[in-house]
């Protein structure tokens, strides 16, 4: 690769039609600085109705920029739902919610074909799968079987209905959440649904002054139903959405940061607490999520910091637990903070 | 360690033999070989001297003992011009503040053992430390390698710079230099970044690891020092993106960064400074103002055994005891606090049966019964500066004198005859001089007022010292609240640093600790687990080995063969009988026919697979539909014979761990 003379020269990007009015793209240009200025738009305006959950919103919209999915894991109350309605209203998306329950049969998400006796045929009822923000709350309630339903949505981005295969709608991200305190009656997710996932969030308690204003908040008239009360603005479209994340193909990820990933990632494969590790799914997941971080800073590569800070929450269920280290109350948190102190990061100092 | 250190410094201030303390002279002359000044020369030779710091600086901090001289020098003559100054502006008021005076302290008996024990303790730690020591010279003196000896690696492409990993702040920068003079940038801004990490290393406010990436370092810069962030982060940016950007540096980034990195060195170092600095400058300062040493205040003695010395007269502060008095001394000063011994009584005895005089200024609170007189100690409000009056029958020795003191003691003569005093403070008697019936020679005042530095501010009262002492030959010792203070041994010294409990609470913990921890004393062992694991923890951990390793078959065909010897002996068949008569047993109870219950018995026994053959590899659909409805049928059975047995034991029915949301068949 030829060396380039500091300082860096904007890097310009296609620009397509934000307006998502046809077919028809204007060649416009979009540098990272743009790109790091609409990010932050789009999470200061989620940030005026989710208090206190800064790191959560801003690896939620990585993941977005990322074409990720999210399962996000917190106690009941914490805002799960509300995050993503949010995100719908913000991000102009059309969004959809489904509560999965033991009885939640597959069709229930992606819809069936239904006799219509006036046309002597079959008409197809979409199901709420067919939306561009698909909330799966308490996605671990449901049977493997409905849960499975969801696999294809999100890898392939079709629903396949009595043979016949229908796209989704662009862009489509998924956003599951699950309740850690409760096991009766609940279905864990398979392995491979999870590496579906780009990301698994912990939605932690706030502190007690975020506590407080959202207290605040509440007594002076903010309704969780009703956003458009409290004036959340639209900041963004899918089509823009869809040229954002065209633009991390720009960022540059060094040699060196591959090594880092790998080194990380094989790591996981060796670990004495680990069954199994992450697979090379969760190197490429890494990768793409660091170069989402770099250009919401409005950095044309990406750095170390990228992904030592993206690991826990991108590799933490792609990985399994020893039952020993299990018993011994160790988490996959721990297995990866400490793979993480024992690789060594590309540098020049030690 | 600590016992060892403290051990240490205590034989290290254990007495030497006749350890005396002479006056602090710039002149290494003896007394005898200088010509001796007169009084007031010495005098104004005395306070002159710049130590005697509360007679050149007016704003110096006196205490409220010391503020009852102001009193007797305002508007008098004096050599003191600054106390004067010092005692017209602040007067007794504004910035004084109370002085602790040296104390001595009883001595505990520890016994011949533990003398024994710590002067064994203080020559092994010595010697450790000495080992020690000659080690890391040794060391030291050992060539170390330097970047200048590395070959220079065979891999081509490579610079000699990047092989080795340097870590000093001064080479690093040097190296930066040397890159940017020679036109490798990258490399100049490579070093720049080390350097700009090991200045902040040094401080400690950050910690360079192997494992931190730069958002670390800046996070931990933040915490520690926000104010220096902004100067490492333009660094660490350069850095990232010569490295990771794929940018190549230019000269004038490089100069930036260079100056960036200095600046940074440069608050490193001035933390580092402050960091030894400011506990050395508490050190040194007391709360309230900067004062010189106790010896040097006007409440010192060190001034008045100046003065003396300056004079001709051969004076010294005495330390070491009284048992034995020098054959030269002719006269012995004791000071208020000065702490005197029975057996030390009794050698001043003799010593004054040889023509020695006793001066008591005023001498130890219990004064031998030979000695007649009391003296009672002053307090606060009641010490009052007064201007004294040499007594009728002194006045051709020592002329009309102005000699003014605080006056803190009350005199008081037991003899029935009177007596004319030395000293007059009002009509109350201030000093006495008397020939006792043993013919001992003794001076006696109400306090030791005109032995302090201050007193020397009041001209006369340094005139009448000098002739009250210099009318015999021989040595002055003065024994003030330090003599005794000086210790035989290292046991002592601890004692008299009230260390002894310590020293003992360390003894006895370091000997529990080596009892409870045996000879894995010091030694990094694994933590010893406090409690056995509960069964049902080893049954729950050996369940999840199996549903992680999907062995299905084998833990419902453990759990049917654990349930059947306890069927077999809630019935009491013990090993007759084989299936049929259990199942006779079984049907009796549940109603089933025979054959059903057999049925059951069989299905738990029989393997539905093999163990080395998993189900996910090289299975057919149907097949794995067929196994699954076999193990579905297992575990019914399972769970039916469970729920017979837990029946028959009268608890009610139990969890069947088959009928377990968490235990899932495949």
């Amino acid at each position: 690769m030829a060396p380039r003379q500091v300082p860096p020269p904007i890097t310009t990007f296609e620009r397509h039609d934000i307006n998502g009015s046809g077919n028809q793209q204007k060649e416009t240009k979009l540098d990272l600085g743009q790109f790091s200025q609409r990010f932050l738009t789009i999470k200061n305006e989620i940030g005026r109705a989710i208090l206190g959950q800064d790191e959560l919103v801003e690896q939620v919209l990585l993941a977005i920029l990322a074409k990720g999915h999210v399962l996000i894991e917190g106690a009941p109350g914490l805002g799960k739902t509300l995050l993503v309605r949010v995100l719908g209203q913000v991000l102009g998306c059309a969004f959809k919610r489904i509560q999965f329950t033991p009885d939640l049969m597959p069709s229930d998400v992606t819809g069936g074909n239904v006799w219509n006796q006036q046309k002597n045929a079959f008409d197809f009822n979409a199901g709420p799968v067919f939306t561009q923000l698909l909330l799966a709350d308490e996605v671990n309630r449901a049977p493997a079987k409905t849960q499975s339903a969801l696999l294809e949505a999100m890898q392939e981005m079709t629903v396949t209905v009595d043979g016949t295969t229908r796209p989704l709608a662009r862009p489509f991200f998924v956003i599951a959440t699950q309740n850690p305190l409760e096991s009766q009656g609940t279905y864990p997710l398979p392995e491979a649904q999870l590496d579906r996932f780009l990301m698994k969030l912990h939605v932690g308690h706030p502190t007690k002054d975020i506590e407080k204003a959202i207290i605040a908040g509440h007594l002076a008239g903010f309704d969780a139903t009703n956003l458009e009360r409290m004036g959340l603005q639209t900041v963004a479209t899918p089509a823009l959405l869809g040229e954002l994340q065209q633009a991390l193909s720009a960022v540059r990820v060094d040699d060196e940061i591959l090594g880092y990933v790998t080194d990380i990632v094989g790591r996981t494969r060796a670990h004495r607490s680990l069954t199994f590790g992450a697979s090379p799914r969760a190197s490429l997941a890494l990768t793409f999520v660091a170069r989402a971080r770099a250009a919401s800073v409005g950095r044309a590569f990406v750095i170390p910091d990228d992904i030592k800070s993206m690991a826990l929450p991108i590799l933490r269920h792609r990985v399994g637990l020893h039952p020993d280290a299990e018993i011994e109350g160790m988490t996959t948190d721990d297995c990866i903070d400490e793979i993480l102190r024992d690789t060594r990061v590309p540098q020049n100092v030690v | 360690m600590i016992a060892a250190v403290l051990l240490v410094a205590a034989a290290m201030a254990a007495k030497t033999p006749e350890v005396v303390k002479v006056p602090d002279t710039k002149s290494a002359e003896t007394p005898t070989a200088k010509a001796a000044l007169s009084p007031a020369d010495a005098l104004s030779k005395t306070l002159g001297d710049k130590r005697y710091t509360f007679c050149h600086d007016k704003h110096y901090p006196l205490s409220d003992r010391e503020g009852k001289w102001c009193d007797l020098v305002k508007g008098q003559p004096s050599a003191c011009k600054a106390l004067q100054k010092n005692c017209e502006s602040a007067g007794t008021g504004g910035r004084q503040f109370d002085i602790r005076r040296p104390k001595s302290f009883d001595l505990p008996n520890l016994g011949g053992l533990f003398s024994a024990f710590f002067w064994g303790v203080t020559f092994a730690a010595a010697a450790t430390v000495l080992v020690l020591l000659v080690r890391a010279l040794l060391l030291a003196k050992r060539k170390r390698p330097v970047l200048d000896d590395i070959p220079t690696p065979i891999t081509p492409g490579i610079s000699p710079s990047r092989v080795a990993v340097e870590s000093d702040f001064e080479r690093l920068l040097a190296r930066a230099q040397g890159a940017i003079a020679s036109g490798r940038f990258n490399e100049a801004v490579f070093d720049l970044h080390a350097a700009a990490l090991r200045s902040l290393e040094g401080p400690h406010l950050v910690s360079v690891h192997r494992s931190k990436t730069n958002g670390d370092y800046v996070r931990e810069l933040r915490s520690n020092a926000p104010e220096l962030v902004p100067a490492l982060k333009p660094i660490v940016a350069a850095t990232e993106t010569v490295q990771f950007g794929g940018y190549e540096a230019d000269e004038s980034t490089c100069q930036t960064l260079l100056e960036s990195v200095r600046s940074l060195g440069r608050q490193s170092m001035a933390r580092i400074t402050a960091f030894f600095l400011v506990p050395l400058c508490l050190s040194l300062s007391a709360c309230g103002g900067m004062r010189d040493n106790w010896d040097h205040s006007p409440s010192g003695l060190e001034g008045v055994i100046h003065y003396l010395h300056e004079a001709g007269l051969e004076v010294k502060e005495k330390l070491t005891s009284l048992e034995k008095i020098d054959a030269n001394t002719t006269q012995l000063v004791l000071l208020a606090d000065a702490q005197v011994s029975e057996a030390e009584w009794a050698g001043i005895g003799l010593w004054l049966q040889e023509g020695g005089r006793l001066i008591l200024a005023p001498g130890p609170e219990s004064l031998p019964t030979w000695l007649p007189f009391q003296v009672t100690a002053l307090d606060g409000d009641e010490v009052q500066p007064q201007v004294l009056k040499v007594g009728t029958t002194f006045e051709e020795r020592f002329g009309k004198l102005r000699v003014a003191v605080p006056v803190a003691g009350r005199l008081k003569s037991t003899e029935t005859e009177h007596r004319d005093p030395l000293l007059l403070a009002g009509a109350e008697p201030y000093g006495h001089e008397l020939v006792t019936n043993d013919d001992a020679e003794v001076v006696v005042f109400a306090d030791d007022a005109l032995f302090r530095n201050a007193a020397l501010a009041v001209p006369d009262n340094a005139l009448f010292l000098h002739k009250l002492l210099s009318d015999m030959e021989g040595g002055i010792d003065i024994v003030g609240p330090l003599h005794g203070m000086v210790s035989q041994s290292p046991a002592q010294s601890i004692g008299r640093g009230k260390l002894a409990p310590f020293v003992l609470q360390l003894t006895l913990f370091l000997l529990v600790f080596y009892a409870a921890k045996g000879i894995m004393f010091n030694r990094p062992r694994a933590p010893v687990i406090g409690h056995r694991r509960r069964f049902v923890e080893h049954v729950r951990a050996i369940a999840t080995l199996y549903q992680r390793g999907k062995a299905y078959d084998h833990a419902l065909t453990v759990l049917g063969a654990f349930t059947t010897e306890r069927l077999r002996d809630r019935f009491r068949l013990g090993g007759q009988g084989g299936i049929g008569r259990l199942a006779e047993h079984i049907s009796a109870r549940t109603g089933d026919g025979v054959g059903e219950s057999a049925r059951l018995l069989m299905e738990i026994e029989e393997p539905i697979d093999p163990v080395d053959a998993p189900i996910s590899r090289g299975k057919s659909t149907e097949a794995r539909t067929e196994r699954n409805r076999s193990l579905e049928g297992k575990a019914q059975a399972v769970t039916r014979l469970h729920t017979l047995l837990t029946a028959s034991a009268g608890r009610g029915a139990e969890t069947s761990p088959a009928t377990n949301h968490n235990v899932r068949t495949p």
